[in-house]
């Protein structure tokens, strides 16, 4: 019969009581098992929205430094023209010349989009050259999920998206529907293979998955392979111009303007503002999400903050209490013999013990009710992202803005972890003492004379 | 008495309520011998239960010296004296004051788990003590369970458990009927006598007085002997005390 079986043995005697410190215990530990690691969780939730935020916000700030110095160049939409593949009247290499000797005219970067019926496939040609992709990398397809994306100085290579990889044809039925279908379809094309367009051969060297938000661009391949496919040499669909400063911007227009007064310029700079809106959206995000994690810690860390005390209180109390109650034992106890320290340790043992006990059941029940109770006493957080969408229609020009989709934030789950259960043993033992201390001196220093007089 | 256990000297204890001094013992002297059973009488608050606290090294001496055993602890630190309670002093109580919720035989052996013994050494000899003083088979008791009588017999088998030079009996039979007041104070003297156990007891009850060797009065601070006790022949002796 050591120190230990004696306390639970004092312990056991006064049952009742026991158990209701030992429930109020178990309760108050139970908050504070749970608190840590779901102010853990929440806060990686939050500083996941915060950091994809950040990217969003780089993105379309990247977006519009490039924009800025942009202007797009193309024939007005033309559906029944005389050439029913480009819809639009082409321009051709002349004017290119023209417009790349006009002073601050950094790149031009031509494209020709071309669509070729009688193979029903969508032709997208890009140059190929190093001062093209790197000035917008955003003409080449972004979403390669085989092979490889097309490179500089590539030729007779192509990549195709997947609608063509699985030669997919639309049918009826909603979008939703249709794209199911296309995804449940098999590739016929595969990387490595070699695919004949009107007579020229190419190997596929990337496939371009499909992104309900991203226009497929069909086939892509060099400007030169397009020009051959199509019969268009030395013509483009469309000009992306890129000037040195946002200050030329205006009478770069203008020179081109005089080029040919048909030709439809749009300046990427005084789109700008449509994209403001989109920024302080990203921003009141960010904000809130920044606010929900300073309240969540700041309410976390009160909670734990009232446990302490409460456990420390209650623990305290139980056992000034106990002390008192047991002032004739204490006596005994000193008249046999019992030291100060003998005396100390066994009511702060006491104290532990409780503690111990009531942090075991808590943490057993813990691992039942850590999702209610940490929803019911931190504020909830999403556990989802808004998808920013970029470049929705192909035409990627400062067309961006929040989808109606969303994407779920992977996040280990609030749970007894063997680290939280070491964390919550060592706490409660620690409180234990702290709350019985100072009974336990009260106990230890009681006077063994007046102890056998008190009734 | 050559041999003596106890030897105060010019023994003083004052307490001190508000500006009001009360003083039970006054330049008290006092020797005990060695295998004595001595009887402490006199009125109620003659400073009985204070000298015998005083020997117990449960409460603190004004001034005078108190040996026990050769050593004065009359000037002792606490630091030191739950030592001397633990290995010299046994204690007998009026209210027995065993633990509720520890058995006879857990009561007998907390005395000598307190003085560090070994748990196979502790439970033997609580056993026999249990069998000394009458109650072998009542060893997994817990006191609510065990007449008045019974409990004191534990809480004897309790002072006696560390072999202590001196045992100190404050009313004994203070709480107890006329049975087991004979059977408690026929117990003691048996041990006194087979076994040689001094004993001091403070008791109100002239007869259970008589059974000793020795019966002091106190009062006005002092000892005094009680000239009838002096024969030595316990079961004649009746004094005309109060
Ligand atoms: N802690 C204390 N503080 C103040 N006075 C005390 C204290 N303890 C005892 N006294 C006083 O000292 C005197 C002696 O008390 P003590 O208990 O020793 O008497 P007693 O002879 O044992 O009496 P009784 O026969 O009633 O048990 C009493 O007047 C008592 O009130
Ligand atoms: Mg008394």
């Amino acid at each position: 019969m050591g120190i230990l079986t004696r306390t639970i043995k004092s312990l056991n005697r006064r049952k009742t009581r026991t158990a209701i410190v030992i429930a109020a215990l178990t309760l108050a530990l139970t908050l504070l098992i749970v608190v840590p690691p779901s102010i853990n969780e929440r806060t990686a939730y939050t500083q996941t929205t915060i950091e994809v935020m950040g990217g969003y916000n780089d993105s379309v700030a990247d977006l519009v430094t490039l924009s800025a110095t942009e202007i797009q160049c193309e024939y007005a939409f033309y559906p029944f023209g005389p050439d029913p593949g480009l819809q639009r009247n082409p321009i051709n290499q002349s004017l290119y010349s023209a417009i790349v000797t006009i002073p601050d005219v950094n790149t031009v970067i031509p494209v020709l989009d071309y669509w070729l019926s009688n193979v029903s496939l969508s032709i997208h040609g890009v140059p190929l050259n190093d001062s093209s992709y790197s000035k917008d990398p955003a003409i080449l397809p972004s979403n390669i999920t085989a092979g490889r994306n097309l490179q500089v100085g590539d030729s007779g290579v192509i990549v195709v998206d997947e609608i063509v990889a699985k030669n997919y044809i639309w049918g009826p039925g909603t979008p939703e529907e249709q794209i199911a279908a296309l995804y449940a379809k098999d590739y016929v094309l595969h990387v490595g293979d070699s695919f004949e367009i009107s007579g020229h051969k190419f190997t596929i060297v990337g496939i371009e998955g499909y992104d309900p938000v991203v226009s497929p661009h069909g086939v892509t391949m060099s400007l030169e392979d397009a020009w051959a496919v199509t019969g268009k040499a030395g013509m483009a669909s469309k000009y992306f111009i890129f000037v040195d400063n946002v200050d030329s911007v205006g009478s770069v227009i203008q020179r081109i303007q005089n080029l040919d007064q048909k030709l439809m310029l749009t300046a990427g700079y005084l789109q700008l503002n449509t994209v403001n809106g989109l920024l302080s959206q990203i921003d009141d995000v960010t904000k809130s999400a920044q606010s929900t994690l300073t309240r969540i810690q700041s309410i976390g860390t009160a909670e734990i903050a009232l446990v302490v005390v409460g456990v420390i209180v209650v623990i305290l109390f139980m056992m000034l209490h106990g002390v008192r109650e047991r002032t004739k034992e204490i006596g005994t106890l000193k008249a046999m013999g019992a030291g100060n320290s003998t005396i100390l340790g066994q009511f702060i043992l006491e104290g532990m013990l409780l503690c111990l006990i009531s942090v075991v059941i808590a943490l057993a029940i813990s691992v039942f009710v850590m999702v209610p109770v940490s929803n019911a006493i931190l504020p909830v957080v999403d556990h989802r992202i808004p998808c920013l969408s970029i470049y929705p229609n192909g035409t990627r020009w400062l067309d961006v803005e929040f989808t109606s989709g969303s994407s779920t934030i992977d996040v280990a789950p609030a749970s007894v972890t063997p680290e939280l259960m070491l964390f919550a043993i060592g706490l409660a033992l620690l409180l234990g003492a702290v709350g019985s201390l100072y009974p336990a001196l009260k106990a230890a220093r009681t006077k063994p004379a007046e102890a056998m007089r008190y009734e | 008495m050559n041999d003596c256990v106890l030897k105060i000297e010019n023994l003083t204890k004052t307490y001190k309520l508000g500006k009001r001094n009360v003083q039970p013992l006054t330049n008290l002297d006092l020797e005990i011998g060695k295998g004595e059973f001595t009887a402490i009488m006199g009125p109620s608050g003659s400073g009985k239960t204070t000298l015998l606290n005083i020997i117990g090294c449960i409460d603190k001496a004004t001034s005078g010296t108190v040996l026990l055993d050769g050593v004065d602890i009359a000037k002792m630190p606490e630091s030191k004296l739950y030592k001397i309670r633990r290995d010299k002093i046994g204690f007998v109580f009026q209210n027995f004051n065993l633990l509720p919720y520890l058995n006879a035989r857990e009561n007998v052996e907390l005395a000598m788990e307190l003085a560090g013994k070994f748990k196979g050494q502790r439970k033997q000899r609580a056993l026999e003590l249990l069998g000394t003083v009458g109650l072998s088979g009542r060893e997994q008791h817990r006191p609510q369970r065990l007449s008045q009588g019974e409990q004191q017999r534990v809480a004897i088998a309790r002072a006696l458990a560390n072999d202590p030079a001196i045992i100190l009996a404050d009313e004994p039979t203070g709480n107890l009927d006329v049975t087991n007041k004979q059977e408690i104070v026929k117990l003691l003297s048996d041990l006194n006598q087979k076994q040689g156990t001094t004993i001091i007891m403070v008791t109100h009850d002239e007869q259970v007085a008589a059974q000793t060797h020795r019966m002091l009065i106190l009062k006005d601070g002092k000892v005094a002997e009680h000239n009838q006790a002096k024969n030595k022949l316990p079961a004649a002796s009746k004094g005309d005390f109060e």
